[in-house]
């Protein structure tokens, strides 16, 4: 069977916990803390260290689920899971402040995933924020990060009908990816 | 709404004069700390080179990493997290009934035991102080 | 030939004994316990220092000699010490009520505990 590592990442209040629960055949092992930030994001509670869940696709596929903390505070545990991962779903929720650059400011922090295997974001909360709409993000990031090939997609992290449209559109580039580096290096 | 943890002086006052009252006992001691569940540092003591809010975000992700651990095999609720290392030991455990953290280096003048009894000791009386007084 | 529970059972046995712990004193913990009446933790990592200092303040003196018990009288409780004979880096620890307790039996019974105890 094919193994995936994926890491869902965006800041605080993204959806990426409730997107891992979504998806995951596994009980997920959450490390959920009470938080003191509710005036930032009002939810009782916050990751702290990380998610993890796992889905195996059709019979194929295996695909691990991490989750980072959206806080910079737990920026270290980013660089750790970042090391293990192949791809991203990249989440910002529509409603957050400046979402548009918080999307730009992720992607960069984490860009060393699109050149390993690929993103695909996933803009949460639309229902809550009817603005930027999710052609705005394509535009900016267009023009923000000409290159790079995204897929920027309107999602419920709660729809598991979404969700793994979302994984496999990822899953699908990062094996592309891998064919083409599997060809090019034959052709050499 | 009540104030947060880490931002209620009386929590800090009480905090901090816990550990001094630790590092009276055992001059072991190295570097000792407050934090709450999610990574923020209610009080620290010593050791300035340490940058105590980075310090509190990786204790509460090593308590939370700690828990899941202990959950997921069902050996009940955790007691202490040690990190033994060779020129010291850091001890956390949760302060009992409270959404706070005790986490404490040691160097090696003294026995892990030392170290253990007095971090359950100090958290024990933390939890004493803050059930007491709402 | 006694176990570590059954020395222990065995000194509590004794008149006026409230406590007894078996310790390690490389890592200041617990092998075992029995009894109640104060924390065997707390006593134990305590305990461990002061066995240390004492040797310390030995070796300091020059003194080729090794400790063979330590009697601590507090005004209602005693408090014996006794690193064991086969191995020095493990001690017995026996706490009395001094207004019921013997303590020349209680440092017999501690010594006999010691020759019989096998780890």
């Amino acid at each position: 069977m094919a193994e995936h590592v994926i890491l869902f990442a965006g800041p605080m209040g993204s959806g990426k916990t409730t997107a891992i629960e979504t998806l995951s055949d596994i009980e997920v092992v959450a490390t959920e803390a009470a938080n003191t930030e509710r005036d930032i994001v009002d939810k009782p509670t916050t990751t702290v260290a990380l998610d993890y869940g796992e889905i195996v696709l059709g019979d194929e596929e295996k695909v691990r689920l991490y989750g980072i903390p959206g806080q910079r505070r737990f920026d270290f545990m980013w660089s750790i899971l970042r090391e293990r991962a192949e791809g991203m779903i990249l989440l910002v929720n529509n409603d957050a402040p400046d979402a548009i650059a918080t999307m730009i400011e992720y992607l960069d922090e984490f860009g060393e995933l699109y050149e390993r295997g690929g993103v695909v974001i996933g803009i949460t909360r639309t229902d809550i924020s009817r603005t930027p709409a999710v052609a705005d993000y394509s535009r900016a990031l267009a023009k923000a990060r000409p290159g790079l090939v995204v897929p920027v997609l309107g999602i419920d992290p709660r729809s598991a009908e979404h969700m793994r449209m979302a994984l496999m559109a990822l899953i699908i580039n990062i094996e592309m990816r891998e064919t083409w580096s599997t060809r090019e290096a034959e052709t050499v | 709404m009540s104030t947060a943890l880490h931002k209620d002086d009386r929590v800090i006052d009480l905090g901090r004069a816990h550990l001094v009252a630790m590092k009276e006992l055992c001059s072991s001691l190295v570097y000792a700390a407050l934090l709450t569940d999610d990574g923020f540092e209610v009080v620290r003591l010593t050791k300035s080179e340490i940058d105590g809010g980075r310090y509190a975000s990786m204790a509460s992700s090593m308590q939370a990493l700690s828990e899941a651990v202990a959950r997921e095999l069902r050996i009940g609720s955790g007691e202490y997290t040690i990190i033994a290392s060779q020129s010291g030991h850091v001890v956390q455990l949760r302060v009992p009934g409270h959404p706070l953290v005790l986490s404490a280096l040691f160097d090696n003048d003294e026995t892990l035991g030392k170290a253990l009894a007095s971090s359950r000791q100090t958290a024990e009386k933390i939890a004493a102080v803050l059930t007491a007084v709402p | 030939m006694s176990t570590i529970t059954e020395t222990l059972e065995d000194l509590i046995s004794v008149d006026g004994a409230m406590c007894a712990a078996l310790v390690d004193s490389a890592s200041g913990m617990l092998l075992g316990k029995a009894g109640t009446g104060l924390d065997l933790e707390v006593a134990a990592a305590g305990n461990t220092e002061v066995v240390r200092a004492k040797l310390k303040t030995i070796k300091a003196l020059g003194l080729d000699d090794e400790i063979e018990d330590i009697l601590i009288s507090l005004s209602s409780q005693y408090h014996i010490i006794r690193p064991l004979a086969a191995n020095p880096e493990v001690f017995l620890y026996l706490v009395l009520d001094r207004a019921k307790a013997n303590l020349a039996l209680a440092r017999i019974k501690t010594k006999s505990g010691d020759a019989q105890l096998v780890l």
